[in-house]
């Protein structure tokens, strides 16, 4: 009679988990670091395009708002204001404005007393520059001085 | 009764972590993480406060600062970015470029003005600030092209209003 091998018992096979844990892991706090800090502050409202730029810079927290088809707007905030409102200084469509900055400005100031007020400036490329400088000089009026324009990276940094 | 007292312990069961609700809840995060999350690589230029330019443009003695001065406008299909600067030895070079397409970043535009600005530098290195102003119809694309290659050479500019190119261009 002849004896057959026997078969080996397969052995049952189990995902390495750990290995996985341990990717998910890094990819979740990379992720959640980018989403807190710099990159994804930045909120683009629906029809706004961003001019490209090359300078790169980083980004730190800070109010945003935004210039597009006219309009001014702070970022998350239902309210707008044309840019024509911006053109004299003493608008009264602007006094819900004025008082929603100082309110941030003395909320910030209150956290630091040395806080830079600043402010992301995301305009649609085709806004002209007596509308952006128009609406920047009425912020820097409320307090915020450094203003920042963003753009979107493209091309060969220098 | 005595061969109880002496019976082999229990072995302990080792408890194990588990691990596949801790990987559902990171796979969840993850979904949302990258949902919420943008992709886009952001560039920005900080336009200092106007106390800062004024400090940083106050001469050491007496004679009058150059404050330099870049003016851009169209004229037709080009860019004209005049660079003109006061003091004792005031002057102006001019340089032209093509205005750039729609969606281009306007590498010809960033490289005249970086080459303009360049020779100024050269010419007067203790100069830090540069004060930019264009026409009241310049597009923002075109403007952050101009900063962009302006800042390459003097990293401090701060915008001034439109009405000084249009009065530079009135004055005789």
């Amino acid at each position: 009679m002849i004896s057959l091998p026997k078969k080996r018992k397969r052995s049952i096979m189990e995902p390495r988990l750990i290995a996985m844990i341990d990717v998910f892991s890094i990819l979740t706090i990379f992720l959640i670091a980018g989403t807190v800090t710099d990159v994804s502050s930045i909120v683009l409202p629906g029809g706004l395009t961003l001019p490209f730029g090359t300078k790169p810079g980083s980004l730190m927290p800070a109010t945003q708002i935004n210039l597009s088809h006219g309009w001014v707007s702070i970022a998350g905030e239902k309210e707008s204001y044309p840019f024509e409102a911006f053109r004299n200084d003493g608008d009264r469509s602007l006094a819900p404005l004025r008082l929603r900055l100082k309110d941030e400005a003395a909320r910030r100031r209150a956290k630091d007393q040395n806080a830079d007020l600043a402010i992301y400036v995301v305009a649609d490329q085709s806004v002209v520059y007596r509308d952006l400088f128009d609406v920047m000089r009425g912020f820097r009026a409320e307090g915020f001085e450094s203003l920042i324009l963003i753009s979107e990276a493209k091309g060969s940094k220098q | 009764m005595d061969n109880d007292l002496f019976d082999k312990p229990h072995r302990r069961e080792v408890r194990e972590i588990p691990i596949a609700p801790i990987l559902d809840m990171l796979v969840a995060v993850i979904f949302f993480l990258l949902l919420t999350g943008t992709f886009i690589e952001y560039t920005s230029h900080t336009l200092p406060p106007a106390s800062v330019k004024a400090a940083a443009n106050a001469p050491a003695d007496n004679t009058e600062p150059r404050s330099p001065k870049l003016l851009t406008r169209y004229d037709g299909n080009s860019v004209i970015l005049t660079l003109v600067w006061n003091g004792e030895d005031a002057g102006q070079m001019r340089a032209e470029a093509a205005v750039p397409q729609i969606g281009d970043v306007g590498k010809e535009l960033i490289q005249t003005t970086r080459e303009l600005v360049s020779k100024f530098k050269r010419r007067f290195p203790t100069e830090t600030v540069l004060q930019m102003s264009f026409s009241a119809n310049f597009s923002y694309q075109h403007l952050i092209s101009v900063m962009d290659g302006a800042r390459a050479e003097i990293s401090n500019v701060a915008l001034i209003s439109y009405d000084i190119l249009e009065s530079a261009r009135q004055a005789p």
